[in-house]
């Protein structure tokens, strides 16, 4: 479900509406409404950027109101809408000190996905920050097979453990997903569909691509895509015509220009 | 110091902005004389001893005030009394401009209270107008202390109350630049507050100045800016009118009987652009666009006419839609104003904001080089023109890709943002835990650069094919393919972003913003790019335009070029002559 930024979502009760709308935005008891608001996100599946990004902005400006869980939540919610940008703008609400010591570690040479953030700081809300991050941008890389991988890792179960109070966290990636999926390609093969969707046998593919996905069906050892309006071939290479078309008013100063030269010269 | 009428929690804020009601505050005067443990009779005399004290300082203050000056002060007093917005305009303008250069360049105008105010009998609205103008220009050209700070926030909390005085609302009207003078300033002055405080508790020792700090925490406090500029708006009825004016109705109609009066209308628009400004100093860059729902900006409303006020604006507008990722609509927001900061260079090179003006658009060239690197995009062509003049080297530089590009990124990107601050005061015992929130915010950012770095490089591979099989541009590449198809995917995602094309700015539909598209079909990409025809008709008429103005030059439409043609006519030939009688010999 697209997000943009300035739409009211459906799922909206009124008294948020009006707590946006007006100056009880900065009413530092209404924190405890909007956190509400963020439970009830998480267990029904609907989403509202503005909400949660003005009670990040209330924590901005009554610091000890802060709730940790409450934060983890709204960015993990905001995972679920990638690619939109939402999870960047929580960020940049958020406390400086939180990423202040968050490294994007360098890639091994010849890949571009990044490694896990390096070693824990003292504070656990920061390394939770930090381990959605990492998740976030696993995301924003579509590295699809890695985060699966990390967010199922046995070795450190505080990733998991992070989205774990969002119902739906997993199909709502893989929405995400299917979206990157319809975006950029017309045909791919299962097995490679299986890794970027984290599921186990060809069946459960069939039964996604058959719910999610109209006009997607499975050939052969692919699923592939038949919605001629999106191909894009050699054919559809345009070359804009350069505009022939000149208005006349743009002759003016040389026209005038030959007029005066014209009387000059007689 | 008292200053009750600030609000520094949100009790306050709310009960301020509600009713907006300020009768029953106390004012803000500050005692000179302490009452307490002194007798009827000795204190009659300190007052009187100190009254003669004052009286003398005055009179030699008003002795070394040149004549100019001072009737300067007076004409602008007498204006001010006579509502003539006309001249007060002129004299603040330039006569103010013009006296600052002749005497006041590097030191402070007349004292506000021991000079200015009795040449006036100590009209109050005037003398508080009169320490605006003098506090600024104390900011501009020297360095204000902590003391001259508070000083100059109290200033501006007279002001507002005088405004807000619903009992008896000011008659007052100003020009329209100046109360968009006052606005910018007060946020430039909060702004510079939070920098200074978060400087002093980070570097300097000075306990005594710290501990000042402490103890004064409502001291452009965030909640007493907002307070100021909602109320504003509030007053004004600002956000009904727009949007009356949108649906094409009058909007007197719902101004109400404050949202009518000039004043009140100026300031309540300027306001909204004002909180643009805040929440983007605060980071909350979609609230900072959603505030300027009610206002059309292609529409050329009179206060459009405030060229600093345009500035601001399309500069912190097209700040937020880079920080929403949307590079399109902040590269149209920037090549607009940078288009007509070009076109009206005449205009500012005599005003006073000339310094300013270059600055930013300095900055924009600077974003704009960003943005373009980020979703090439074809520009206007002056402007493409002097982006490269100015920004070539680290444009070039940054559509490369690679690491290479980052540190140019993170440069234009501290060069040409904001000035960030935090909200709150910052943490006095333990200095090391304040983090400069430009570094919050430019971490953010590049985390969003680094993920695009591979793309210039696909795209210069991508442009060469028509089809490509994943193998083989991943051999040349030197990736892994299954990397790869991770790659395109996100190449693919760039190229698709929000652009506005109606309603409020933070309206807009998802757009191919790319001049390459691909199609991945299996293992085989499919690649498409739209060329466009160079549109000549255009270049051609300007260069005739430009041949002719050549041609006049050179013929006699000119007369002192016509001259020095002919001297330097007259000197070859003889120059000629004399090398052909030396090459005769």
């Amino acid at each position: 479900m697209p997000s943009l930024s300035g739409s009211t979502p459906l799922s909206r009760p009124p008294e948020i509406e009006t707590i946006l709308t007006t100056l009880s935005r900065y009413n530092p008891e209404t924190t405890t409404v909007l956190q509400e608001y963020v439970v009830t996100q998480c267990a029904s599946g609907s989403y509202d950027l503005m909400a949660n990004l003005a009670l990040l902005k209330l924590y901005q400006f009554n610091p000890e109101l802060m709730r940790d869980e409450t934060v983890l939540n709204i960015l993990a919610k905001s995972l679920t809408v990638f690619p939109e940008p939402d999870f960047t703008l929580a960020l940049h609400l958020l406390p400086a000190s939180l990423l202040h010591q968050y490294s994007s570690a360098a890639s091994t040479p010849n890949s571009t996905i990044p490694l896990p953030p390096a070693a824990d700081t003292d504070d656990q809300l920061s390394n939770s920050v930090h381990r959605l991050t990492y998740l976030n941008s696993l995301l924003e890389l579509a590295a699809f097979p890695s985060f699966w991988r990390i967010l199922s890792s046995d070795v450190d179960e505080e990733y998991a453990d992070l989205v774990a109070d969002v119902t739906g966290f997993e199909d709502a990636i893989r929405r995400g997903i299917t979206k990157s999926i319809t975006l950029s390609m017309r045909s791919l093969r299962v097995e490679t569909a299986l890794s970027w969707w984290n599921f186990t046998n060809k069946e459960a593919v069939e039964q996604w691509v058959e719910e999610e996905m109209p006009g997607w069906v499975i050939e052969g050892d692919s699923i592939v895509s038949k919605d001629e309006g999106d191909a894009i071939t050699a054919a559809t290479s345009t070359v804009q015509p350069a505009t022939g078309k000149i208005k006349f008013e743009q002759f003016s100063r040389v026209i005038r220009r030959v007029y005066e030269n014209e009387l000059l010269h007689h | 110091m008292d200053t009750e009428q600030v609000a520094y929690d949100y009790d306050d804020f709310i009960q301020k902005t509600g009713d907006y009601d300020f009768e029953d505050d106390e004012p803000l005067a500050t005692d000179l004389i302490d009452h307490e443990g002194f007798d009827e009779e000795q204190l009659l005399q300190q007052q009187q001893l100190f009254q003669r004290q004052i009286q003398i300082q005055q009179q030699q203050a008003a002795a070394q005030l040149p004549d100019a000056v001072r009737n300067f002060i007076l004409y602008f007093h007498h204006c001010m009394k006579e509502n003539n917005v006309y001249d007060l305009h002129g004299c603040y303008e330039n006569s103010f401009n013009r006296l600052t250069e002749k005497f006041y360049k590097n030191t402070p105008w007349p004292d506000p209270h021991g000079v200015v105010a009795p040449l006036v009998n100590n009209d109050q609205p005037f003398v508080t107008l009169y320490t605006e103008l003098y506090y600024r220009h104390l900011y501009a050209k020297l360095q204000p202390n902590l003391e001259d700070r508070f000083a100059s926030y109290d200033n501006y909390c007279i002001w507002f109350n005088y405004i807000f005085d619903s009992s008896s609302p000011p008659e007052l009207e100003l020009p329209t630049n100046w109360a968009w003078d006052i606005i910018d300033e007060f946020i430039y002055q909060f702004n510079s507050f939070a920098l200074y405080r978060s400087r002093t508790v980070r570097k300097s020792h000075n306990d005594e100045e710290i501990q000042q700090l402490r103890e004064h925490p409502q001291t452009w406090s965030t909640y007493t800016v907002l307070n100021v500029l909602y109320s504003f708006i509030q007053k004004s009825r600002m956000n009904e009118q727009l949007e009356a004016i949108k649906e094409g109705r009058d909007p007197d109609e719902v101004a109400g009987e404050d949202g009518s009066r000039p004043l009140y209308k100026t300031f309540g628009y300027f306001s909204i652009i004002g909180l643009l400004r805040v929440h983007t100093l605060l980071g909350d860059f979609t609230l900072a666009l959603k505030t300027m729902e009610g206002i059309d900006l292609s529409k050329k409303s009179k206060y459009a006419r405030v060229a600093g006020a345009q500035f601001t604006t399309y500069y912190y507008v097209g700040f937020c839609y880079m920080m929403m990722r949307r590079y399109a609509d902040a590269i149209k927001a920037f090549s607009h104003i940078l288009l007509y900061i070009s076109r009206t260079k005449g205009f500012h090179n005599r005003s006073a904001q000339y310094d300013s003006v270059t600055k930013r658009s300095e900055q924009m060239y600077a974003l704009l080089a960003i943005c373009v690197a980020l979703c090439p995009t074809r520009l206007d062509d002056s402007i493409h023109t002097t982006l490269r003049e100015k920004n070539g080297e680290q444009l070039a530089r940054m559509q490369r890709g690679g690491e290479e590009s980052l540190p140019v990124f993170e440069e234009l990107f501290s060069f040409s943002c904001p000035k960030f601050m935090s909200h709150g005061p910052p943490d006095y015992d333990n200095p090391a835990n304040n983090v400069d929130p430009l570094q919050h915010h430019l971490k953010v950012f590049m985390m969003d650069v680094k993920r695009t770095m591979l793309t210039p490089t696909l795209r210069s591979y991508l442009k060469l094919y028509s089809t490509m099989n994943i193998e083989k541009l991943a051999t040349f590449l030197e990736m892994d393919p299954e990397e790869l198809r991770s790659g395109l995917v996100v190449f693919k995602q760039k190229s698709r972003q929000v652009r506005w094309t109606e309603g409020s700015l933070l309206d807009g539909e998802v757009v191919n913003v790319s001049d390459l598209d691909i199609s991945l079909e299996g293992d085989l990409i499919n690649i498409s790019e739209a060329k466009i025809g160079r549109k000549f008709g255009d270049w051609f008429l300007r260069n005739t335009a430009k041949y002719y103005a050549v041609q006049d030059t050179i013929l006699n439409k000119n007369p002192e070029k016509q001259e020095e043609k002919e001297h330097k006519d007259k000197r070859r030939e003889r120059r000629e002559k004399n090398a052909e009688k030396k090459g005769n010999k």
